[in-house]
């Protein structure tokens, strides 16, 4: 990430993964999620942190999930379900479950199916925020499987020539293993910077470039 | 850097910014990503309503189907020697790929901690003072 988008020196907090994970998922617990949902949950989000994503780790991401749990946006106990299926493919009505840990879920299933016909591919609606999309990406690998995860939704970018926001950021997201070598991991949004770096700014009362928001 | 203010309310711009820097390739990957998320699950596009909702899409690609995975990772090594060996420009020190750099800040972070803002572990200390959980330790 740029220098511009990191904690000041003078505002830095040390704290250990196991530590912060540790705090994450009683959070998430006292949400109402059962444990395993709040260890993936967590684990997401912790799994921003260490990678340097501070957009997409506990700083930005934590206390808008505590508000949207206490505001009934995000379902802590989702009844989910598949709503048509293949082989290769599925849909999935989410019952508003916290992003992080439905596409971990559906992951899995895309990684079941790809097991037995060498594709998996699952769509996902009436979900929430799905943190950084990598950290699903991710999940394919540990199977050599090249995984590939994107989130849609909300309108806060302007299309080419328009005036007023219709888009989301929508990020993009491959993971390739790589054998010996760090695996290759692309998780990009489609606008400038992503949406998460424009709040961080604004938390960190920081300065940006231009071109990057109007 | 030109730097300025950030706007309260800030309209992102698609990746390239403007059409003479390729906003046009942005503004396209969105609306293909909208495709497989909203449209294809027939969730929503546009304006997230109820606020908050979203669509995702993912697949996984099974190695084994296409080639040897042995093989397939060994080429891939190969192809990240090839791209970090390019002789680097002028004011850069090396070529990196993606998620080289967060690999790197693994190590690091594995090792020293992870830097919080403290307005960060003060919202965790409320939090945790609210919900009747044990305190965020510090490294």
């Amino acid at each position: 990430m740029l220098e511009h988008f990191h904690v000041p020196e003078e505002d830095k907090v040390f704290v250990r993964r196991e530590d912060l994970l540790k705090t994450t998922t009683d959070v998430f617990l006292a949400m109402g999620m059962p444990l395993e949902d709040a260890e993936l949950a967590a684990n997401g989000l912790i799994t921003a942190d260490i990678r340097g994503c501070e957009t997409h780790g506990v700083s930005n991401m934590l206390r808008n999930y505590v508000e949207q749990f206490r505001e009934g946006k995000i379902n802590p106990t989702p009844n989910w379900k598949i709503i048509r299926e293949t082989s290769a493919v599925a849909t999935i009505e989410a019952d508003r479950s916290h992003g992080l840990v439905m596409c971990q879920r559906v992951m899995d299933i895309a990684i079941e199916k790809a097991s037995k016909v060498g594709i998996g591919a699952v769509t996902i609606q009436n979900s929430t925020h799905a943190g950084m999309m990598a950290y699903h990406s991710m999940r394919a690998m540990e199977h050599d499987m090249i995984g590939y995860a994107i989130t849609g939704g909300g309108a806060i970018m302007v299309p080419t020539y328009g005036a007023e926001p219709r888009l989301g950021s929508v990020p993009h997201t491959w993971v390739v293993p790589a054998g010996k070598m760090p695996p290759f991991v692309l998780d990009i949004s489609s606008s400038s910077v992503a949406a998460n770096k424009i709040g961080l700014l604004q938390t960190h009362r920081c300065k940006t470039a231009a071109g990057i928001a109007r | 850097m030109d730097e300025r203010d950030v706007p309260e309310q800030a309209n992102l711009l698609p990746w390239g910014s403007t059409l003479e820097l390729g906003s046009h390739k942005g503004y396209g990957m969105v609306v293909i990503g909208q495709v497989f998320t909203g449209i294809l699950s027939s969730g929503i596009f546009g304006l997230s309503d109820p606020p908050g909702n979203s669509s995702q899409f993912v697949a996984a690609f099974s190695i084994d189907t296409f080639r040897d995975v042995a093989e397939f990772k060994d080429s891939m090594g190969e192809f990240r020697t090839f791209l970090v060996d390019t002789p680097s420009a002028k004011g850069h020190d090396r070529v990196v790929y993606a998620g080289l750099p967060e690999d790197e800040e693994t190590e690091v972070r594995e090792r020293d901690g992870i830097p919080l803002h403290r307005e960060v572990v003060e919202w965790f200390d409320t939090a945790a003072k609210d919900l009747k959980l044990q305190q965020l330790v510090r490294a």
